[in-house]
């Protein structure tokens, strides 16, 4: 992921804002789909995106269900309904966080501190 | 050239193999793997059908980092554990509700009584014979688990941690000192409580690692695992 140490604490929030969206997804479809989505700025690593995973899936925010797709099995996950709530709680705190930064790094655009 | 290159029934064989190859021993998280580098594979088709199927593979494994899956294994196993104590103590925490806990106060009371009107070493024998007892019910179960996947095939990762009882020792609770520091000792009143609450306490947490969740195991194992079902089918 590029500079992964930055973007690391979000990946969760990341993965479960896709799932709010798109419903069920597959491991291998998130990863395009950040890419596509940042035009391939952003990449999440194989090894970062499973054990967010399965990390999510054993605190009981994602669920899984398990298709036959073709010659092989796919296993999807989707939000559960603790999930959703958590989403919208790790958004907002998302959401803060980037506002609080924006004004750390960028103060001029603080209307109260221009004269 | 075939631009719609797919992964032939033989390749996922050679998927499976191959992350067994690489340390990945549990069918779960096999298919898992198996479905991600195979789409990869597919994906990289697209744009040059032309390149092998084992050049392709490596240069998708080496997007998993040196370390290969062996991170994704570890943490997968951390999260399992955690699953797992998860449910040990759903199930612990039964024996202080009704009716449950009827049980649990009974059992203190007579271990309690005995230690009073017969001999303080009953709690030590007490403990001692839990242990023995689990010890060999670990080994009954292991040789279990260890038919099982002799015979289907197939590891999953949940199942092993039911098995090896959350693959900490049963024994973590090993009472020595305590049996040591117990026998011939004359007690308190509340000492002996306390005693009889410890024995009760440890004879609780073994039954519920080498029976109940043994026993509701296919539950979990199905929960966790849509895909057990479907194999089992």
């Amino acid at each position: 992921m590029k500079n992964s140490q930055l973007y690391k604490g979000s990946l969760t929030t990341i993965i479960m804002k896709l799932l709010e969206e798109n419903g069920r997804m597959y491991g291998y479809e998130i990863t395009q789909k950040v890419k596509s989505i940042t035009k391939g700025e952003l990449n999440i690593t194989e090894g970062a995106l499973y054990p967010a995973l399965h990390k999510l899936e054993g605190e009981g925010l994602l669920d899984v269900e398990v298709e036959k797709v073709g010659n092989r099995l796919r296993k999807y996950y989707k939000l559960t309904e603790d999930g959703q709530k958590e989403t919208v709680n790790r958004l907002a705190e998302l959401e803060e966080f980037i506002k609080n930064m924006q004004t750390l790094v960028n103060p001029k655009i603080n209307p109260d501190l221009q004269f | 050239m075939n631009k719609e290159r797919k992964i032939t029934d033989e390749e996922v064989k050679q998927l499976y193999a191959f992350t067994r190859k690489h340390f990945v021993e549990y069918y779960d998280l096999q298919t898992e793997l198996v479905d991600h580098l195979a789409n990869a594979i597919e994906e990289k088709w697209q744009q040059q059908p032309d390149l092998s199927f084992d050049d392709v593979l490596k240069q998708e494994f080496k997007k998993f980092g040196v370390f290969g899956f062996m991170d994704v294994v570890e943490r997968r196993q951390l999260a399992l554990t955690k699953k797992y104590r998860k449910l040990l103590w759903g199930y612990f925490k039964e024996y202080f509700k009704l009716p449950k806990i009827l049980l649990t106060i009974i059992l203190t009371v007579l271990v309690a009584k005995s230690i009073q009107h017969i001999h303080a070493v009953i709690a030590p024998v007490l403990l001692f014979s839990i242990l023995i007892f689990s010890l060999f019910r670990f080994f009954v179960l292991n040789y279990r688990y260890r038919k099982k996947v002799r015979q289907t095939g197939y590891r999953w990762m949940l199942e092993e941690i039911i098995f090896r009882c959350g693959s900490v020792p049963v024994f973590i609770f090993i009472p020595y000192q305590v049996i040591e520091y117990v026998y011939d000792k004359e007690y308190s009143a509340v000492g002996q409580w306390i005693l009889a609450a410890g024995v009760v306490l440890f004879a609780i947490y073994q039954y519920i690692i080498l029976y109940v969740i043994i026993n509701r195991a296919e539950v979990h194992l199905e929960q966790t695992y849509p895909e057990y079902k479907l194999l089992k089918q």
